[in-house]
């Protein structure tokens, strides 16, 4: 699925509100984010 | 008959020593005794029991309001000692038990202040159950200025409205990362910054080495110039020299080119290094969480017991539906003339209308407790599929993912060895020329020695000279290897080109900055939605207690708590409701108290209210007390009030209907 980047923070944020993730599983996921995307540009 | 909690205190305020009472559930209680007989005692324990948890003795930094409200009512001593909480002046230990169908709950209190609370506690009943003279409630609308001014009512709605609170947090999460990012970003343009400075003293540096080695040039051919023997000797060492030199000069540019791609390589090789360490720790997370998982769905919740309590809990709703229609049959057709006779159902009342609508009534209560009980049952199936769906869709990810780790994994670990395979040859070269630089080195001193012996002074300034120019030339070669360095940024262990790290964090903090003001503008949408609630039902309650139609209570849009007064030939002035008289300051802290109880209420079921009583007039009272009844069975909550008498003896607990 190719969801736009603010949007899956959206989605993020959310998810922690309604209790489906943790505040530790959101840290993993922002820094996922972050990891990904400059994984993205090393390999270009 | 009413069903009976009950509380027992010992060692609490006032009262030394142990002592019971009975209050009856769902309904108003009326604490009743004269000066010093321990009604306050008996509502702090019981605030206490209900209201003191982990929350309130372990605050995080974050929330610590809890805590200031406990100190504020007197259950908590004060910081400083000044008020010395509930226990008893002259006792080691106190208890308070609260006994009820089966939940026992119980609060023990020791001297040395350690406190151990039940596990059923829920603190938020402190902010939403309790109404004193010292509460926040009172305080708020009671003190001009420094509590209404900090906006405490958005403090208390954010904090007990769980959802707003949830996107405050998580906005602060994404604030966190969001200057994390833009720190990082200083960083990179600090780093682009140096680098035209850096490039400038290279250059100029380079100028100056080769003005050094120009005038080193100039000076020897100066040397030997005297004397005409002598002249034939010094040029065939200068011309041995100045091969030497030039020969020393060229090796010292191939060293620098080979230790420049060792550094190189040793670069590529810490990046590979780290980038393998991340999968590895990569892979080793994606197994634990598969293993999670696979524990996970080995053991599924049992979906077919809910389905099946589901479905017998639909069949029993079907029934009693069957059963109220057979009632509304019977109400169309009874004859109120009849001769008495007894009900065959439940075989002791008297089979008229009114016993009939009883029966009814039972039944549509049941009916709508099973279907309350059936929502919650669906909620609950829903979100066990969905989970056991998730949770089967995040292992086939895991999977995936993990052979493609595992892939990028076995690719980086080649290069690392290929590159590794390059080192050697490499340091092999190196160990060759600066040998050949030492041997050189030796050979130059010699010839300067001989020199030296034909022309001193000039030596001696030619040796100040090659000093000068091997101090300018290390100084060079550091410079060049910081240029080669600054032009990289490390990022989640990956060296990234400035411009492409600039790029990418520029968008990142854009990210993570927008983020960061949804989490927040969904935090205050929230608090409007809660503060639209609440003002309609603070303003219908306000009306029913005969509160006057002139002034409408509200929270406005920055939770300021104002008074709005049209007078009866319609001018609008905004009050500040410590303007109002006590009375109805004490009206307004108990409808804002019910208002917060409604809505925040989870899990407490009880209002305690210690010492209003005697703030109202007789009509005023007979409404507040018709009105908080009437709350406690409508939403199933245990009112308790205390209240003075001028007759001597002792507690005596009543209810009013």
């Amino acid at each position: 699925m190719n969801e736009r980047p603010n949007q899956i923070l959206k989605n993020l944020v959310e998810q922690y509100v309604t209790g489906e993730i943790t505040e530790s599983q959101l840290r993993d996921q922002l820094e996922e984010i972050i990891k990904k995307r400059v994984e993205g540009v090393s390999k270009k | 008959m009413k069903k009976s909690v009950s509380l027992t205190i010992s060692n609490i305020g006032g009262i030394l020593g142990e002592k019971q009472i009975l209050i009856s559930k769902n309904a108003l209680n009326v604490i009743e005794g004269p000066n010093a007989s321990g009604k306050s005692s008996v509502a702090k324990g019981l605030i206490a029991v209900l209201g003191i948890d982990n929350r309130v003795l372990h605050p995080s930094s974050y929330n610590r309001i809890w805590m200031i409200e406990a100190r504020n009512l007197g259950i908590l001593p004060e910081q400083g000692g000044h008020r010395a909480g509930i226990l008893h002046a002259d006792a080691e230990k106190g208890e308070v038990t609260l006994e009820e169908d089966n939940i026992k709950r119980r609060l023990i209190i020791e001297s040395s202040g350690k406190i151990y609370p039940d596990s059923n506690a829920n603190s938020n009943f402190l902010l939403v159950g309790v109404l004193t003279p010292n509460s926040w409630l009172y305080s708020a609308i009671s003190r001009p200025g420094d509590m209404r001014n900090e906006s405490i009512f958005k403090n208390y709605i954010t904090k007990l409205s769980a959802k707003a609170d949830k996107y405050e947090q998580a906005g602060s999460i994404l604030q966190e990362y969001y200057s994390k990012l833009h720190k990082l970003q200083n960083e990179i343009k600090r780093r682009k910054a140096m680098i035209p400075t850096l490039k400038r003293e290279i250059e100029s540096l380079k100028k100056e080495l080769s003005d050094l080695r120009q005038k080193r040039d100039e000076l020897m051919a100066m040397i030997g110039t005297e004397k005409e023997h002598k002249k034939q000797k010094i040029a065939h060492i200068k011309i041995k020299l100045e091969k030497l030199e030039k020969e020393k000069d060229e090796i010292k540019e191939e060293i620098r080119k080979y230790k420049a791609s060792k550094r190189s390589l040793e670069n590529d090789i810490k990046n590979l290094e780290a980038e393998i360490e991340t999968l590895s720790r990569k892979i080793e997370e994606i197994q634990k969480r598969r293993s999670q998982i696979e524990d996970e769905l080995s053991n599924p919740p049992d979906i077919k017991a809910i389905e099946a309590e589901i479905s017998m809990l639909q069949e029993k709703r079907s029934r009693l539906q069957a059963l109220a229609d057979l009632y509304y049959v019977a109400l169309d057709n009874i004859d109120e003339n009849r001769e008495a006779s007894v009900c065959p159902l439940c075989g002791v009342g008297e089979l008229n209308i009114g016993h009939i609508r009883k029966h009814l009534q039972e039944t549509k209560e049941e009916i709508s407790k099973i279907e309350k009980k059936l929502r919650e049952l669906v909620t609950k199936k829903t979100q066990t599929e969905r989970y056991l769906q998730n949770l089967n869709q995040e292992l086939s990810q895991l999977e995936k993912e993990e052979k493609r780790t595992r892939n990028l994994l076995k690719d980086r670990k080649n290069s690392l060895q290929a590159i590794r395979g390059e080192l050697p040859g490499i340091n092999t070269e190196l160990d060759i020329l600066e040998n050949r630089l030492k041997k050189i080195e030796v050979k130059i001193s010699e010839y300067k020695e001989l020199l030296r012996k034909e022309n001193p002074e000039l030596i001696s300034e030619l040796d100040k000279l090659s000093r000068k120019i091997e101090e300018k030339e290390k100084l060079l070669e550091k410079k060049q290897s910081q240029y080669t360095t600054m032009g990289y940024i490390e990022l989640e262990g990956i060296s990234l080109d400035l411009d492409v790290a600039q790029r990418i964090t520029e968008q990142l903090t854009r990210e993570f900055l927008e983020g960061y003001r949804y989490s927040h503008n969904q935090a205050e949408r929230v608090r409007q939605e809660a503060i639209k609630q609440f003002n309609t039902m603070v303003n219908d309650v306000l009306k029913r207690i005969g509160f006057s139609e002139f002034k409408k209570i509200y929270l406005d849009r920055d939770y300021i708590l104002n008074v709005k007064y049209v007078s009866p030939d319609g001018d609008i002035k905004i009050i500040q409701p410590h303007a109002l008289s006590e009375s109805e300051r004490v009206a307004i802290a108990l409808v804002l108290m019910l208002a917060l109880n409604k809505v925040y209420r989870e899990n407490i079921g009880y209002i305690v209210i210690d010492n209003m009583y005697e703030y109202f007039d007789q009509y005023r009272t007979n409404e507040v007390l018709k009105l908080l009844a009437e709350y406690a069975r409508q939403e199933n909550v245990t009112i308790v009030l205390t209240r003075t008498v001028l007759t001597e003896g002792d507690l005596k607990v009543s209810i009013l209907e």
